[in-house]
């Protein structure tokens, strides 16, 4: 119980702490964060000034930092220019959407790579396991963009599959199945992308866990019993294979993410991604900290899930955390 | 508490440290304790040594034994100041190295050397002979002049030699060497510096019977030779009466008695120490029985 | 006994390939029949030039092309036919539009190139009439130039910082570990997009190459500082660390000799893994408008024509910076693999 309770704790001081960076970071800029404005000729020198007052620039850091924080905590991230509302509801209805996208392609990305790296595993050597390999180490090297341009190049040309957005332009109109229908649609492209960059790298996880545990002295000695192939591979191995593979749910969930807002912006899929770039275009000072802090509050919450289950599998993680990190330092960012 | 020495030793006058007798090495009221645990975790003292007494004449050896986690190896690290003690003394030949600075020490490194248990970890792997026992010569040199490289290659032989290796393997990686050799090489580069006083701890355990014994010998004819003095730690009874003139036996962090070796086996006072000497003496006397009994 | 190992045809194959394409960008001039920025309005989105070695009058050694001329000029994509009433040998070594090899020597000698006014657009052209071919080897420059930079700092700092934890330990550890974890809660290319944020947008090339460097190198030092630190660590508490103390070792000397020659293999397979990374991190930022701007060529901005679904569609030759991109990933890609079964055989 108290571990859990310690990951909240880590938790919140996580946030918070990305909170401050991000007040740091605007603090970075050689210039002022509207010094392009100044640049363009349509916007008056008052107009700069107005805008400074209002998002208290001309505030010291600490001041603007406190006050962010407090309006914060109560669930208001401010104001956004572009679309002259508040950041908050606009973060939200763009959030959901790239949940539903990352939590369908983690979800499909673990149900393909486990049984894919299983098997691999089983039948080493094989024409099956020596494809498997290579695609997976092609694919892990070809950046995400390129793939989601790739791909869409790909479904564009042949026209098979939906591009461009969540929902057809006559959505309204639709019966609840077909509108169900409709989104799903249009979500299989970006979850395509998604699904082939992030399981190319599990399987090869998958894969070598499987296979070391397959020479561990236990195995042996339980083939030695004469034991069935599945009951081996489902009873003995995959429950100790599985924990590295598990360790490695956060990760993933940090590269789901982070692929995610390509393949959004790519995609046309409207999720936070789209908006986090348009309000970094636009200078949206407090729609781009609102939605990094959203970002972080995925990954901090995903990371917490994660160890949860995986100490709930197997309390020895709890202290192995290095170990875990030493065979990650070849994946992620 | 209290070192349990022959009452009618001048030594046995806490305030007669000067009258003694041609201590190189002289311990006194030594502690240390290690705090476990960093920023959020609770910090949790161990105590390790809470009170050491004892002192080695020039030329002796001095054995000290006990249990595992006796301390006996914390001591071996605070006189060769690889720790750095909480509390007591250390005196070298008159000087109290406990709490000295690095600067200040470094005079003192010369002299006092350690020999490690795992001669395998206790050596680069990536390492050649040379490069180990060249090593100390390289970082400290009593003269603040290093020698140049063909000067350090006569000495690396010339010491090679001493112990028992062939110079010829001077440019050997060290994972072409055995356990024995290895702990030959840990020697010879202890001896680099010419110390006078050497620290083994548990310098023999890791090793095989026949190996041992080479050793033991090879530690005689050295001390004979150069006139060294040894502090040697060990859990082994039976190899230090082979080896020691004094013993001291330390239990839970103190030296609970001190005495020669004679005195110490035949006429244990401290309840340690008589278990350490049954131990020893079954053990010893199971080999005789099996072979007795195959004679 | 270790004997020295034979080196595997496949990787010196990877080697040569590596260098291979590192000379070629190095040397973009010269292996460019055209400046990058010259326009041809004649000949937007032209597709690539095919090379011919067989005409009417049989097989030529030389090989050469036809002059395109637009056919139709429709509303939607330009068709183009080729000419052939006059075929151009392709030369090589010829002399062409003047450049700086490697910003110092001033040349016209071009590796090959073809006699006016037909072009030789080996990956076909962009909007503006611009060779993609050309455009893909000064652009590689820049985002190749900007991966290896980026992993230059990222390493240096991680390397640095993961030392000064490491070996220090206790709170010092503690709290620069903190700071990693927080540095690596955030999904990198969010944190990637954030921290450009609030950076000047429009800045001339070279700073923006600074910047971009300066930024992902920024957020990238964080999980090589915690792998340098688990090395320095445990290396820290070695025996013959401990010894070498005995004897006197400074603290300095300690890292040179005994524990920084731990990081070295693990240094070379990050820098093997980093460098495809960060070349792909650019690229992103200069597709979304965040990184190198027109006129300047990068393989990013490049790509982000292909936003259109038109230009998607019709030209798909455009898409060969991905290609380029593609390779050098893989290449690299290798690389780290081989790197990273050497050190964990080791």
């Amino acid at each position: 119980m108290s571990f859990i309770v310690r990951r909240l704790a880590r938790s919140a001081l996580l946030l918070f702490g990305v909170s401050i960076l991000c007040f740091l970071f605007t603090e970075m800029a050689p210039g002022s964060f509207f010094d392009e404005m100044r640049l363009n000729p349509q916007i008056s020198p008052e107009t700069i000034a107005n805008l400074r007052t209002h998002y208290g620039l001309d505030q010291p850091l600490v001041v603007r930092y406190e006050r962010w924080l407090k309006s914060a905590l109560r669930g208001d991230l401010g104001i956004s220019i572009a679309y002259n509302s508040p950041v908050t509801p606009l973060l939200w209805s763009r959030a959901k959407n790239t949940l539903l996208l990352t939590t369908t392609a983690l979800l499909l990305t673990w149900i393909i790579s486990v049984p894919l790296g299983v098997w691999a595993a089983s039948r080493r050597g094989g024409l099956l396991d020596r494809l498997i390999t290579l695609a997976s180490a092609f694919l892990i090297s070809v950046p995400e963009l390129v793939l989601a341009v790739a791909l869409l190049a790909v479904a564009v040309r042949w026209g098979i599959l939906r591009t461009g957005g969540m929902i057809s332009a006559d959505f309204e109109s639709l019966s609840m199945w077909a509108k169900l229908q409709d989104v799903i649609s249009h979500l299989v492209l970006p979850v395509c992308i998604l699904v082939l960059a992030e399981t190319a790298v599990i399987v090869r996880h998958v894969r070598a866990s499987v296979l070391e545990t397959l020479q561990s002295p236990y195995v042996q000695a339980a083939r030695g019993f004469g034991i069935s192939r599945t009951r081996l591979l489902f009873r003995h191995v995959l429950p100790v294979a599985a924990n590295p593979a598990i360790s490695l749910l956060g990760f993933s969930l940090a590269g789901l993410l982070s692929g995610s807002l390509m393949v959004e912006v790519v995609c046309g899929w409207p999720g936070l991604g789209p908006l986090i770039l348009e309000a970094t275009l636009s200078r949206d000072l407090y729609l781009v900290i609102g939605g990094i802090m959203l970002s972080a509050l995925f990954m901090v919450m995903g990371n917490l899930v994660a160890d949860m289950l995986l100490s709930a599998l197997d309390p020895r993680i709890r202290g192995n955390e290095d170990k875990a990190e030493a065979e990650q330092g070849l994946h992620a960012a | 508490m209290g070192s349990n020495l022959p009452t009618d030793s001048p030594i046995n006058s806490p305030n007669n440290s000067a009258s003694v007798p041609e201590a190189l090495l002289r311990v006194q009221g030594l502690t240390k304790r290690y705090v476990r645990g960093g920023l959020w975790r609770k910090r949790l003292p161990v105590a390790a040594v809470s009170c050491a007494d004892f002192y080695i004449p020039r030329g002796q050896t001095f054995a000290l034994v006990g249990e595992s986690g006796s301390g006996k190896s914390t001591v071996a690290r605070c006189v060769t100041r690889l720790e750095r003690p909480d509390s007591g003394s250390i005196l070298i030949g008159g000087t109290d190295i406990a709490q000295l600075m690095s600067r200040d020490l470094a005079p003192f490194r010369a002299d006092v050397q350690m020999v490690f248990q795992d001669a395998v970890t206790s050596m680069n792997p990536r390492f050649s002979a040379l490069d180990v026992i060249e090593e100390p010569l390289l970082i400290n040199c009593k003269a603040h002049d290093t020698p140049g490289a063909s000067e350090r290659r006569d000495l690396v032989r010339a010491l090679m030699i001493e112990v028992g290796l062939s110079a010829a393997w001077m440019n050997r990686s060290i994972l072409h060497f055995s356990g024995g050799q290895r702990q030959r090489l840990a020697l010879a580069r202890a001896l680099a510096l010419r110390p006078q006083l050497l620290v083994l701890d548990e310098a023999l355990s890791g090793l095989d019977l026949s190996t041992q014994a080479q050793i033991a010998n090879l530690l005689l004819d050295l001390q004979a030779a150069h006139s060294l003095t040894y502090l040697l730690i060990s859990h082994d009874l039976a190899l230090v009466t082979l080896l020691a003139d004094v013993i001291g036996v330390m239990s839970e962090g103190e030296t609970v008695e001190v005495g020669p070796t004679r005195q110490i086996i035949s006429e244990a006072n401290h309840s340690t120490t008589k278990k350490l000497v049954a131990a020893a003496k079954a053990a010893g006397s199971n080999l005789a029985q099996i072979a007795g009994a195959s004679a | 006994m270790p004997r020295k190992s034979a080196i595997p045809a496949l990787v010196v194959a990877l080697v040569v390939a590596l260098v291979a394409l590192h000379a070629v960008l190095l040397f973009a001039g010269f292996f460019a029949p055209y400046d990058p920025a010259v326009q041809d309005r004649d000949l937007p989105y032209a597709p690539p030039t095919r090379v011919h070695f067989i005409d009417a009058s049989g097989f030529h050694l030389r090989p050469f092309v036809y002059a395109w001329t637009s056919a139709v000029q429709g509303d939607d994509a330009e068709t183009y036919k080729e000419d052939r009433s006059r075929s151009y040998p392709i030369h090589f070594f010829v002399s062409g539009p003047s450049y700086r090899l490697i910003g110092l020597f001033a040349t016209d000698r071009h590796l090959f190139g073809v006699a006016q006014p037909a072009k030789i657009f080996l990956f076909g052209s962009d909007g503006f009439g611009r060779d993609e071919f050309s455009r893909i080897l000064f652009g590689g420059q820049i985002s190749v130039a900007a991966g290896l930079a980026a992993t230059l700092i990222a390493l240096l700092a991680g390397t640095v910082l993961g030392i000064i934890a490491g070996y220090c330990g206790r709170w010092v550890d503690e709290s620069l570990m903190g700071v990693t974890e927080l540095f690596l809660s955030l999904p990198w290319l969010y944190f990637l997009l954030g921290v450009r944020a609030f950076l000047p947008l429009h800045l001339s090339t070279l700073r923006t190459f600074f910047l971009l460097t300066g930024v992902i190198g920024l957020i990238g030092w964080a999980r090589p500082a915690r792998l340098v630190r688990g090395i320095v660590l445990s290396a820290r508490n070695r025996n013959y660390v401990l010894a070498a103390r005995g004897f006197g070792g400074s603290h300095l000397y300690l890292l040179r000799r005994h524990i920084l020659p731990e990081t070295f293999g693990l240094l070379l397979t990050q820098a093997a893994l980093l460098v495809p990374r960060y070349i792909a991190a650019e690229v992103t930022l200069s597709f979304f408008g965040l990184g190198v701007n027109e006129p300047t060529p990068s393989w990013g901005n490049m790509l982000s024509t292909l936003q259109q679904y038109s230009v998607l569609v019709s030209y798909g030759w455009l898409l060969a910076p991905a290609g380029a991109l593609v390779v050098t990933s893989v290449l690299y890609g290798y690389l780290a693999d081989l790197f990273h079964s050497r050190l964990k055989s080791s």
